[in-house]
């Protein structure tokens, strides 16, 4: 007998101290509204593409093909169409004139976009002697004019800056976080060479143009481009 | 004997029962009437939106920027500082037709490496004169004060009684606003920093407003 109660005190004790817990719980349960958020961080990034376009067509024009300037006709490449003239084929046309590189631009944090212009002029002079042809490499680069004044080749549309220091383009508004899809226009045509034609030779202009587009996050352009400050004046040279 | 032992054991926890249940709802029943008493227990009910949409689970997001903590000495930097946060909105939806109050807490900065983060109540910006960094030497003075601000911040919040409103329904709005901080990183993380992910957790409530104990508030433990 004595165990028998012994077995039903403990009995009762855990049956109170249970009948308690679900008291109180229940209690507090509807004391307060809210929630326990989470969230989670990524670090963003941008998507950059440079984007090559014939203005009067707006077909694309591809690095294989290229963009020449040749006596105001293109090339595919100068060796090849060398060739390909001495073979009498026609050519597809990306007149020099004609070129447009636009930026494409997705950005998930705010930051500034840079353009450097790789353009390479050769400019070669064939000279008649009787049956032969002497080709004379006049000059490489066609950067400053006589006087050594910067030549720029090309029309830059409105909102870049060019730094001479760094000889980059800047873009001078910031883009901002969340950016997507936008295009911005960077070159909307070139200003081609004149190649000059005597009764003793003929001038051919080849022009090859690439570019380097870079995109730092908004606070990072002093340490990484290395300059105090985005240039903000709007000019074309 | 044995079966009348439990029936007597149950009749007194059902007594214990209801002495508690009593002594608990008696913190917020309204009276109604002084000729008949009529009693009805209240609730808090709502809704929580974070970033715009109801808060079903953990929210994502790939927009955050590391931030040194030398640029938040420089008052004119805090256009840039802002534009560059990373954010957490909170807004929460809420009917009680009795005083409330707000309780929120962030986690201390010694528990999120890698991420540093100030709350802001309501509609209020982040500005040069927001926080004084002044003493600022180096990132773990830094975080300290961000610590210092948050805790103050929420603190003096919880203190504050939200009136029960006419209509039923009242809106409660704080952002969080959130930077990656990569002088916190150890050195075997810093190589990998722009890879790594991390959370922050908020506990945001709607509480009733009278201590139901007659105690003295305890935001910490509350």
């Amino acid at each position: 007998m004595k165990m028998i109660n012994t077995s039903n005190k403990k009995l009762y004790l855990v049956i109170a101290v249970v009948m308690l817990a679900l008291i109180t719980f229940t209690t507090i349960a509807w004391l307060s509204f809210g929630e326990e958020i989470e969230k989670i961080f990524k670090p963003g990034d941008f998507e950059l593409q440079t984007v090559y376009t014939d203005s009067t067509d707006s077909s694309s024009i591809t690095p294989e093909k290229g963009v020449y300037h040749f006596n105001g006709l293109s090339k595919i490449d100068y060796e090849s169409v060398k060739e390909q003239v001495d073979l009498g084929y026609e050519l597809p046309v990306h007149h020099l004139e004609n070129i447009k590189i636009d930026l494409k631009v997705n950005a998930k944090i705010a930051g500034y976009l840079r353009v450097k212009v790789l353009d390479e002029w050769v400019v070669t002079r064939d000279y008649f002697n009787f049956d032969r042809v002497t080709t004379e490499v006049v000059f490489k680069e066609y950067d400053e004019d006589e006087n050594g004044n910067i030549i720029l080749h090309f029309d830059v549309a409105e909102g870049w800056v060019y730094d001479e220091k760094t000889k980059y383009y800047y873009y001078s508004e910031l883009i901002e976080g969340g950016t997507t899809n936008l295009s911005i226009p960077f070159i909307t045509g070139g200003i081609s060479y004149s190649p000059k034609t005597s009764t003793t030779y003929y001038e051919v202009c080849v022009a090859s143009v690439s570019s380097i587009a870079e995109m730092v996050q908004a606070n990072r352009y002093e340490a990484i481009w290395g300059i105090t400050e985005i240039p903000k004046e709007v000019s074309n040279g | 004997m044995k079966k009348k032992s439990v029936i007597t054991c149950l009749f007194i926890m059902l007594v214990v029962v209801m002495m508690f249940g009593v002594y608990q709802i008696y913190a917020f029943l309204t009276h109604e009437s002084t000729s008949v008493h009529q009693f009805q227990i209240d609730e808090i009910t709502g809704t929580v939106n974070v970033d715009g949409a109801e808060y079903v689970s953990v929210v994502t997001t790939d927009d955050l920027a590391y931030y040194d903590y030398a640029d938040f000495k420089v008052a004119n930097k805090y256009d840039l500082i802002n534009k560059m946060a990373s954010k957490i909105e909170v807004e929460i939806k809420f009917n009680s037709n009795f005083n409330t109050r707000t309780l929120i807490r962030l986690p201390k900065h010694s528990e999120k490496i890698g991420i540093c983060y100030i709350v802001l109540i309501g509609e209020e910006p982040f500005s040069s004169t927001s926080i004084d960094f002044s003493s600022v030497n180096d990132n773990d003075d830094f975080r300290t004060i961000l610590d210092n601000y948050n805790q103050s911040k929420l603190e003096d919040l919880y203190t504050k009684n939200v009136n029960a409103g006419s209509t039923n329904l009242q809106t409660f709005k704080f952002n969080v606003l959130v930077w990656g901080d990569y002088y916190s990183l150890s050195d075997s993380d810093k190589p990998s920093y722009l890879n790594k992910e991390y959370d922050l957790n908020i506990d945001a409530k709607i509480v009733q407003a009278i201590d139901e104990y007659g105690g003295t508030l305890d935001y910490e433990n509350d």
